[in-house]
């Protein structure tokens, strides 16, 4: 509404009569606002008529949330096909129904946008809308991926737009999510109020293995996520993008455990119907990249807004719904007030909220939120450039070597009982020298110093199939460890030839140095630390050439100290 | 504590209104001259004085979604001590309906940080509209509230009224000018 048309409007205040007539205008448009021929009923462009239109809708709109919370006999529409629909669930912008489709004999999830969406918005918009909206689902429609919630009808009816999918039987991500946070909060507090300090077992606790549990393990909600980002990038492929990635949107098939992501291509639609009161910005709050608040912020039209939404906006939502999946909060926790709450949004922009990582209960894994961290970077260019980037990042970390996964005692074999063995043989290696024992019993008990060792790796096999090369190079950096120790201490045997028990003393530093380059090998691929213990090895083989007597026991004291040091110390290799 | 308790006052003396109209709202026809929404929404205001140190840590949004349910409870209290009372069948009111309109309006008002943008901002707006509701004159507002809250027609609102439609339009035509006005005012703010 203009100036002018507010002065023109003091000047003559129509007639009572006249709005009355207008009011039962309003009523019928309302009724029968598909109806083209009543079109015509607003043609008469005076300016009472345009003044009272603008100040039913304003009203209307405003408090058509309200009235449609209130009504009390409000019955479902009636859609062709369809048998009767029942309804399943009412949010923001639609109610979903459930309902058989007659003819294919199939459950569909019906959504109706809600009407009260759409009152108060003019018939052309309307037009507009609807044409955007089937263009929208067609295009998702056209993209079939099998993590992606099909679409399989547009319709409208009413005045109502709706579209039908398969109904999922399952849950949401985002009630998944909820139910770990609030697991680890009891688990939290039991360990509180009962204080074990020594609970052997805490592993089993931590992850059930339980697949179809309720509380989903990091690497099963990574799984789902690495599936999602896959589907998105394939329909990014297709130049569609999704705008409101949330654990709310993704479905959790209960049969077959299969992520699906809903709502394709809805957030932009969903966006641009009631301009009048919205900062024109699709999506959710929490889950949005700071370009797009900033655009909203800076109340930028829809065009700008279209052209800063791009592929990394994507990606950031979803390293925002991976990182509120693992942790059960999502990433900016909001003030309820829309303007404090863009503010916060900008306030701590790259500040993922650490604190809040180090709050949960239970343990995150480290790499993964690094993950999160470089999806949801402030520079859309720091992030992953591609939602299948984002993906590969994930499975690489879901192919991490870890060899603990079904396997859980495995970690406190090594510390309680590979530790205490090893030392064990240092000091039965010691006793036969001490007491001169024949040369093939000395060998054998240095060599069986590898049979704990070959047991732990060997009762690791059970691991699954995505750390096989991690086991396989487990297993030949140790094999080599064995094949150069048997080669030198013959070379050595051969060297010092009359007296057996130098080459002994002698090979003690050399099985350290070996072990030193063992340690250096490993750090590559796994623990970063090994380099720490490799270093520390190579000064255990220059100590041992000082102590050429105790030997064995001191090298038997520092093999037991590296179990227990990896046992307790690699936390991220053994199940982070 | 006494700042809590200013705290929680002001808060109060900001939703009064919102409250108002919403019990005026879910009153229905056949239960107004039976009940006041003014009493049920005194109790209410009266409730959380008593839990003032409680309410006083609540965020915004929660503080209103506790006012919500306690005006939700009374009112259902209200309507069952009234069935005991009078067994008039024309009067009965289901509490179902009552208790699924609150469900549902809850839905619609209850924004967080997972809601879409646009929700949040809408639902700010619809509380300073219920508020500038009770700034009307009595009748403009029961014909906003019959008309758009209740989606009754002009000629239901009338009757309800006691006005003759073309009045009762230029009742409701008056109020949505002073509502207009009190929202621009507001968002300038």
């Amino acid at each position: 509404m203009t100036d002018s048309n507010a002065s023109e409007h003091e000047e003559e205040t129509p007639s009572d009569e006249l709005l009355a007539e207008l009011e039962r205008l309003a009523e019928i448009r309302h009724s029968l606002r598909r109806s083209d021929t009543h079109q015509n009923l607003w043609r008469s462009e005076s300016t009472a008529n345009s003044e009272h239109q603008r100040l039913y809708m304003f009203v209307d709109q405003l408090t058509s949330p309200v009235r449609f919370a209130l009504a009390t006999d409000e019955a479902p529409p009636i859609l062709p096909d369809y048998a009767e629909l029942e309804e399943v669930g009412r949010g923001g912008m639609g109610i979903v129904y459930r309902s058989t489709h007659q003819r294919m004999q199939r459950v569909d999830a019906i959504k109706v946008i809600r009407p009260d969406r759409l009152r108060g918005v003019s018939l052309d918009t309307v037009k507009q809308m609807q044409h955007r909206f089937e263009r929208e689902l067609r295009l998702a429609a056209y993209v079939t991926h099998e993590h992606i919630v099909p679409v399989y009808q547009v319709g409208e009816i009413d005045g109502c737009l709706w579209f039908s999918m398969p109904f999922v039987k399952g849950t949401t991500l985002y009630h998944l999510s909820q139910n770990r946070a609030a697991f680890y909060c009891r688990l939290s507090l039991r360990e509180r109020t009962t204080k074990r300090w020594f609970r052997g077992a805490k592993g089993d606790t931590c992850f059930p293995p339980d697949a179809k549990s309720d509380v989903p393990s990091p690497e099963r909600i990574a799984g789902y996520i690495e599936k999602i980002a896959r589907a998105v990038h394939a329909v990014h492929r297709r130049g569609i993008l999704h705008g409101d990635i949330k654990p709310h949107n993704i479905l959790i098939d209960t049969e077959t455990d299969r992520p699906l992501l809903s709502d394709f291509g809805l957030a932009e639609f969903l966006a641009s119907d009631v301009n009048t009161v919205s900062t024109g910005v699709a999506g959710t709050l929490a889950y949005m990249p700071p370009e797009l608040i900033q655009a909203a912020m800076r109340n930028a039209s829809p065009d700008e807004i279209a052209a800063t939404r791009s592929v990394s906006s994507d990606v950031y939502s979803l390293g925002a719904t991976l990182w509120a999946a693992l942790t059960g909060h999502s990433p900016r926790c909001g003030n309820h007030s829309p303007k404090q709450h863009l503010a916060d949004n900008l306030a701590d922009l790259v500040a993922i909220k650490s604190s809040l990582a180090n709050d949960f209960p239970g343990k995150l894994p480290v790499q993964l939120l690094r993950i999160c961290q470089k999806a949801m970077a402030e520079d859309p260019s720091a992030r992953h450039a591609s939602a299948e980037e984002f993906a590969d990042a994930i499975a690489a970390w879901l192919n991490r070597p870890r060899w603990n996964r079904f396997f859980p005692g495995l970690q406190h074999l090594l510390w309680m009982v590979v530790a205490p063995l090893l030392f064990a043989n240092g000091v039965v290696v010691w006793l036969l020298l001490r007491v001169r024992a024949s040369e093939p019993w000395v060998w054998l008990a240095i060599f069986l110093g590898y049979v704990p060792l070959f047991a732990t790796f060997a009762a690791s096999q059970k691991s699954n199939r995505s750390s096989e090369s991690a086991r396989r190079e487990l297993w030949s950096i140790w094999i080599g460890h064995a094949v150069g120790s048997l080669a030198c201490l013959t070379s050595l045997r051969i060297m010092f030839h009359p007296d057996p028990y130098r080459s002994i003393a002698a090979f003690y530093s050399c099985w350290a140095v070996i072990t030193s380059v063992a340690f250096f090998a490993k750090s590559g691929n796994f623990w970063t630390a090994y380099r720490w213990i490799g270093g520390a090895w190579s000064v255990v083989a220059v100590l041992l050439a000082f102590i050429p007597t105790v030997s064995p026991i001191t090298f038997g004291v520092f093999a037991a100290l590296t179990c227990i040091i990896t046992a307790l110390g690699d936390r991220e290799f053994w199940d982070a | 504590m006494t700042e809590s308790g200013t705290h929680v006052v002001e808060s109060l003396n900001e939703f009064r209104p919102v409250l108002l109209t919403l019990a005026e709202a879910m009153i229905s026809s056949t239960l107004r001259g039976d009940l006041e929404a003014s009493d049920l929404v005194q109790q209410t205001l009266l409730e959380a004085h008593c839990n003032a140190e409680q309410l006083a840590v609540m965020s915004k949004g929660a503080f209103f979604a506790w006012l919500r349910s306690a005006l939700n409870h009374n009112l259902l209290d209200a309507v069952k001590h009234l069935k005991a009372q009078k067994n008039d069948v024309r009067r009965r009111v289901r509490e179902s309906d009552l208790e699924a309109s609150f469900i549902r309006l809850e839905q619609v008002l209850i924004a967080d940080e997972t809601s879409p943008s646009e929700v949040v901002q809408r639902n700010e707006q619809i509380c300073i509209m219920l508020a500038a509701l009770q700034t009307l004159p009595d009748n403009q507002r029961r014909a906003v509230i019959m008309k758009h809250l209740n989606g009754r027609s002009l000629k239901e609102t009338a009757d309800a009224l006691g006005l003759s439609e073309p009045a009762a339009a230029g009742v409701l035509h008056r109020a949505r000018q002073h509502l207009a006005k009190c929202l621009e005012e507001q968002c300038d703010d």
